[in-house]
């Protein structure tokens, strides 16, 4: 089986921005620039989200995601604060093969049933953020503010018995920090999903990635911050860049770089070692 | 304005306004001289410029409009390293802290990447979180440093805490007390000539002497901002927790239980020369940087979810009192926890002033239901005690009482969009 690799993209108003944990909002630039040389390098999809749609109550990515599936030509994920029907179409009008719920999952599964027979299961994702609380793995929203008492791995099982096509499951602990991947997780994971499983958080040596892949089921990666503090620097526009974001980043000048991923070279790393990927 | 005739209190103006940049509040005290805080004091309000715009922000453009040369500052500091290079011990500075990611940032960079032989000294949290005890030891193990925690004497400690929200609704002043002072006298205990703070207070409002460090003279028009809290009051009437400590003996105490809470004798940090400076002058203070860092270096680890009071889930989260700190806060003064994180996020350009008023109509005055009941235990206090005695501390130019409860009578989100 084929496996995915996938950059995500996290946008908080017009910039592109990266955390650890799901939290801080460091700017590292413009996500149109990041998306345009990401395809040009070959991933395989992206998706784009918008880490601060749920807390704000609006979303930013229409207008953006518009703008950028006219020179990028793979499929594009868009999730953040997508909460009825008209969220869905908004975002798939102007250029998204498929939207990521998270939020709006927890707090109405009904929502999600309708939208998976409006729009059809391959059309509609569902993002599970996840960290080990006492030992199980519970189920958080609001990008990684609020605790939920309910555990991944019943959930996954009933966003499958609903019909959503794919899961993405973010590993909180790991997230930013390039740590590698919770395997123990993904492993569990992939053994109770059906459907497509893409494992994102902890991404920082292309050691970790093969680990990733030669020891669960999972059908894909998602990789940001390894990918993103390879490329920003050629990428950067930082004079234009001034509010609505840790920004101090761009300008100091010794960047904390510690790990860092190129798209190419990862892919031909993955061949290598007998991976099947695009 | 009707609300000119509502009283304020704690010396705050009558007429609430908010920073037209940031959005606090101009009934945001700046600090205080704890040790003369009893229920009369008038308390020095942030100051706004004619623009309404909150001398915070004024502070904080500076470190970001390029007026300050960041470069020069450093070359300061670097000379300072030289200064104590070759002082004779095994440590030539003081570093206080938590093990949060700002006393991780400092000792941290201090030492490893100026050379500093930093010593870090803890003075414990009311009640330690889980996490925040985790980050303590990571800190000293992660990152990698000598430390010495300080605990006082529990029951004298919670009878501060006790008395300080009775008199004052400020259970925090125990701890800011203890921190304030625990520093300096390790420093003349260890014989360590220099001390380092964190970033300077005028960052958050407060007008400084000097902006490298605390003075040590006794000054009318910044009282929270002195070395020298006492100047020749005698020891037996200066106040903890809005008491006089001689009402304390009364009440059955002994000088010697309060020997932690009371500062130096000012003339020992002249004698000896004991210097304390803000790092925050000399390097540009980023909390989310800080963050960033602490997580990179010492193993910082943050909060499983957000903080009860606001949106974030990284800072100030090693004390079970935290919530309180920033509930009874909302209480006095209308500036809630969610104010306190995003005005500072906002002066370091980390969110916009609109994000700001949507987190604070989200998140300001949300009780503390976390920790609660060790709060309440800890405080010999049933919660329907402490909501009634709460009452009597809200200012009626800031609160209106609605048939649902107490409302601000004109919160920031309002007053912006009229």
């Amino acid at each position: 089986m084929i496996k995915r690799i996938l950059s995500r993209i996290d946008i908080k108003n017009t910039f592109l921005v990266k955390g650890m944990h799901l939290e801080g909002l460091r700017v590292l630039g413009y996500p149109e620039f990041f998306a345009q040389k990401y395809y040009n390098e070959n991933i395989d999809e992206i998706i784009f989200q918008d880490v601060v749609a749920s807390l704000y109550k609006k979303n930013n990515l229409p207008s953006l995601i518009k703008k950028i599936s006219e020179n990028v030509f793979i499929p594009i994920t868009c999730g953040g604060g997508i909460r009825n029907n008209d969220d869905i179409s908004k975002l798939l009008i102007n250029g998204a093969d498929r939207v990521l719920i998270n939020t709006g999952a927890v707090n109405n599964i009904e929502f999600v049933k309708d939208a998976v027979r409006t729009y059809g299961s391959s059309t509609i994702a569902v993002g599970i953020e996840t960290q080990k609380i006492d030992n199980k793995y519970k189920v958080f929203t609001e990008s990684g503010r609020t605790k939920n008492d309910i555990d991944a791995f019943e959930w996954i099982k009933k966003l499958q018995d609903i019909g959503v096509g794919e899961i993405i499951l973010s590993s909180i602990s790991k997230e930013g920090t390039g740590r590698g991947f919770d395997l123990d997780l993904n492993e569990k994971a992939s053994k109770v999903c059906e459907v497509s499983l893409l494992a994102h958080g902890g991404a920082g040596r292309k050691e970790d990635v093969y680990e990733l892949f030669n020891s669960t089921a999972v059908n894909g990666v998602v990789i940001a911050a390894a990918f993103h503090h390879n490329y920003f620097s050629e990428l950067l526009k930082k004079k234009e860049i001034s509010m609505g974001g840790s920004t101090s980043y761009l300008n100091s000048e010794n960047f904390i770089n510690n790990f860092s991923l190129n798209i190419k070279e990862l892919k031909k790393y993955l061949k290598s070692k007998n991976i099947s990927i695009r | 304005m009707k609300n000119k005739n509502l009283n304020p209190m704690y010396g705050m103006p009558s007429e609430v306004k908010y920073c037209t940049k940031c959005n606090v509040t101009n009934q945001t005290p700046t600090t205080t001289n704890e040790y003369e805080h009893d229920k009369n004091t008038q308390q020095i309000p942030i100051e706004f410029d004619e623009n309404n715009v909150c001398y915070g922000c004024n502070v904080n453009e500076k470190k970001w409009n390029g007026k300050v040369d960041w470069k020069e500052r450093e070359k300061e500091l670097i000379e300072l390293s030289k200064k104590f290079k070759n002082f004779k011990g095994q440590y030539n500075c003081i570093v206080g802290g938590s093990g949060g990611k700002d006393s991780a940032y400092q000792s941290h960079t201090l030492k490893y990447k100026y050379g500093f032989r930093p010593l870090t000294v803890t003075w414990t949290p009311h009640i330690y979180t889980d996490i925040g005890w985790k980050n303590f030891q990571s800190w000293l193990h992660v990152g990698g440093f000598d430390n010495y925690l300080f605990t006082p004497n529990g029951k004298i400690h919670r009878h501060l805490t006790r008395r300080s929200v009775i008199n004052l609704l400020h259970p925090f002043q125990p701890f800011i007390m203890g921190q304030k002072n625990f520093s300096v006298k390790m420093a003349n205990q260890m014989n360590i000539p220099l001390l380092f703070y964190g970033e300077a207070p005028s960052e958050y409002g407060t007008k400084l002497i000097d902006e490298k460090k605390f003075s040590t003279k006794i000054d009318i028009s910044h009282p929270g901002f002195t070395l020298d809290s006492i100047g020749s009051t005698k020891i037996e009437d200066i106040k903890l927790g809005g008491e006089t400590i001689r009402h304390h003996i009364d009440q059955g105490f002994t000088l010697d239980d309060f020997q932690p809470y009371i500062p130096i004798d000012i003339n020992i940090i002249n004698e000896k020369k004991i210097e304390n400076h803000f790092l925050g002058y000399y390097l540009k203070w980023v909390p989310q940087e800080n963050y960033f860092y602490a997580v990179n270096n010492t193993g910082y680890e943050i909060s499983e979810e957000r903080l009860d009071g606001t949106y974030q889930k990284y800072a100030s989260l090693d004390d079970k009192i935290d919530g309180f700190h920033y509930y009874t806060s909302f209480i006095k003064f209308g500036f809630g926890r969610a104010m306190s994180d995003s005005t500072m996020e906002i002066r370091n350009g980390h969110i916009t002033k609109e994000e700001g008023l949507g987190l604070m109509k989200q998140f300001d005055g949300e009780f503390p239901k976390k920790y609660e009941k060790e709060f309440f235990d800890y405080i010999s206090m049933t919660k329907i005690e402490f909501i009634e005695l709460c009452d009597k501390f809200r200012p009626e130019n800031i609160w209106v009482k609605k048939p649902n409860g107490w409302e601000l009578r004109n919160p920031p989100w309002e007053y912006f969009n009229k």
